[in-house]
């Protein structure tokens, strides 16, 4: 038992490493989710009807969605460098494929939360004299937001447990600090388990912020 | 004065052509209390959508003061055709006061001040002000109509479309709108409605409508001589 502690107290500062990193891959994939997927939901709601976009976009999240996520950083990571050229470091390669991989997802709960919007509310825009974009603006998103914060929260915890397999590519998040410990002192529970801890305690604390911010739009 | 012309609409369904509209004229008298009346399916609604420029995959064409309306720039659309439609359709992200307010700034570009004084007077005269800051889900069904007929006053359309108006209401606030489409017209609007409720439709209507599958078959105007009147209109108001 004092062992372990004594293993946990040693590993902090690795942990503290690996934390960061896996929170920058993390943030800067979701601000690529968030922010393309967001822009292709819009796009791809049924209301808009850019039929030829559409069926690209819908190809695009077919095949992400058709494919693991662990082949698709991979591919990233080793396939793509060679068709443009020039290497990738796993940190880019890594948030490249998380990012995409979370475009498709996030695309398809912002299109379904704006879809599920009654067709009377984009009515009512349009008689009072509202074009496209105002109605978006300030009739839909407000409303689709409310309803579509559980299922981004959900990508959102996904993405930050997915970046545990970046560690196959080599980059030093927690997962791959956590193996190298394990590599060095042989005590893979008390390893394990302490990087579970700190993945729970990251989500967790998604799920808290999600929670408040959804309070604060009902309010 | 809205004219309707030869307008014809069906929909591909199934490989199937629907006829929604055939070949359906009318005259909508400024001042007048229009109804358009019927069994459901009828294409009432859907003629009230084209009238509102909310469809306009129409053939044929709606003339308002000779102008066309699929020609109406944004401002001359809603100045002069609102619509409250059968669920109201208030803004569920704003409230009371806003879903009034709102289309004012965005669409006329009334400043926010000039734009909550006038929804402010609308709602009192409703005796509605009090709700200004409610969600719309938080207030009765009456009450959300009222609201989305102050919110079509705020923006001084002239002619005021009504989808099922009294659908959802009880008889006080049934009576409540009867006295309002009248006084309306008093101070020169122009009502149109589809309904199912005949005596409502007895009670406020200059002019009636009758539509069967698309087409419309009777009219019976009460200010002047009827135009057309097989009967129909007389039957089904006392069904």
């Amino acid at each position: 038992m004092f062992k372990s502690i004594n293993l946990i107290y040693k590993s902090i500062p690795f942990f503290l490493k690996g934390v960061s990193m896996t929170l920058q891959a993390a943030f800067f994939a979701m601000l690529i989710g968030l922010s393309i997927g967001t822009i292709l939901g819009i796009l791809n709601c049924k209301k808009l009807k850019l039929k030829k976009l559409q069926k690209f976009i819908n190809a695009y999240v077919l095949v992400i969605r058709g494919t693991p996520v662990f082949l698709q950083i991979l591919i990233a990571y080793y396939v793509l460098p060679d068709f443009l050229g020039i290497n990738l470091p796993p940190f880019v390669a890594g948030v490249f494929a998380l990012g995409c991989n979370s475009i498709a997802y996030v695309s398809e709960i912002v299109k379904c939360g704006i879809n599920s919007i009654p067709e009377g509310q984009w009515d009512a825009s349009y008689v009072l004299g509202y074009g496209s974009f105002s109605t978006l603006k300030s009739v839909i998103l407000p409303q689709m937001l409310k309803n579509v914060l559980p299922a981004i929260t959900n990508e959102l915890s996904a993405l930050v447990k997915e970046t545990s397999l970046l560690s196959t590519i080599g980059l030093l998040e927690l997962t791959k600090v956590g193996t190298n410990i394990i590599a060095r002192e042989l005590d893979p529970i008390t390893i394990y388990l302490s990087i579970g801890f700190l993945y729970f305690l990251i989500t967790t604390t998604i799920s808290f912020m999600a929670k408040k911010f959804e309070g604060a739009l009902q309010s | 004065m809205i004219t309707g012309k030869n307008l014809f609409l069906e929909y591909e369904n199934k490989n199937e052509n629907k006829i929604v509209l055939h070949n359906v004229s009318f005259e909508i008298q400024k001042g007048y209390i229009t109804s358009f009346i019927g069994m459901s399916g009828a294409g009432k609604t859907t003629l009230l959508k084209c009238i509102a420029n909310l469809n306009n995959d129409y053939t044929g064409k709606i003339l308002l003061d000779g102008n066309n309306i699929k020609g109406f720039s944004k401002k001359e659309k809603i100045q002069n055709i609102g619509m409250v439609a059968q669920h109201y359709n208030l803004f569920f992200n704003m409230s009371v006061l806003k879903n009034c307010v709102h289309p004012m700034m965005n669409v006329l570009g009334f400043s926010e001040q000039k734009a909550t004084s006038k929804a402010l007077k609308i709602l009192e005269e409703f005796d509605i002000a009090s709700l200004k800051d409610q969600g719309p889900t938080n207030i009765s069904g009456g009450q959300q109509q009222r609201v989305a007929i102050a919110r079509a006053l705020c923006l001084d359309s002239q002619y005021i479309l009504f989808d099922e108006p009294t659908s959802a209401l009880d008889p006080q606030s049934t009576k409540f709108l009867e006295k309002l489409f009248k006084d309306l017209c008093a101070v020169g609007k122009t009502i149109i409605l589809c309904s199912h409720d005949m005596s409502f439709v007895n009670n406020v209507s200059n002019k009636i409508y009758f539509m069967e599958k698309g087409e419309i078959v009777d009219c019976l105007d009460k200010k002047q001589e009827n135009i057309v009147n097989s009967g129909k209109i007389k039957d089904f108001l006392v069904m």
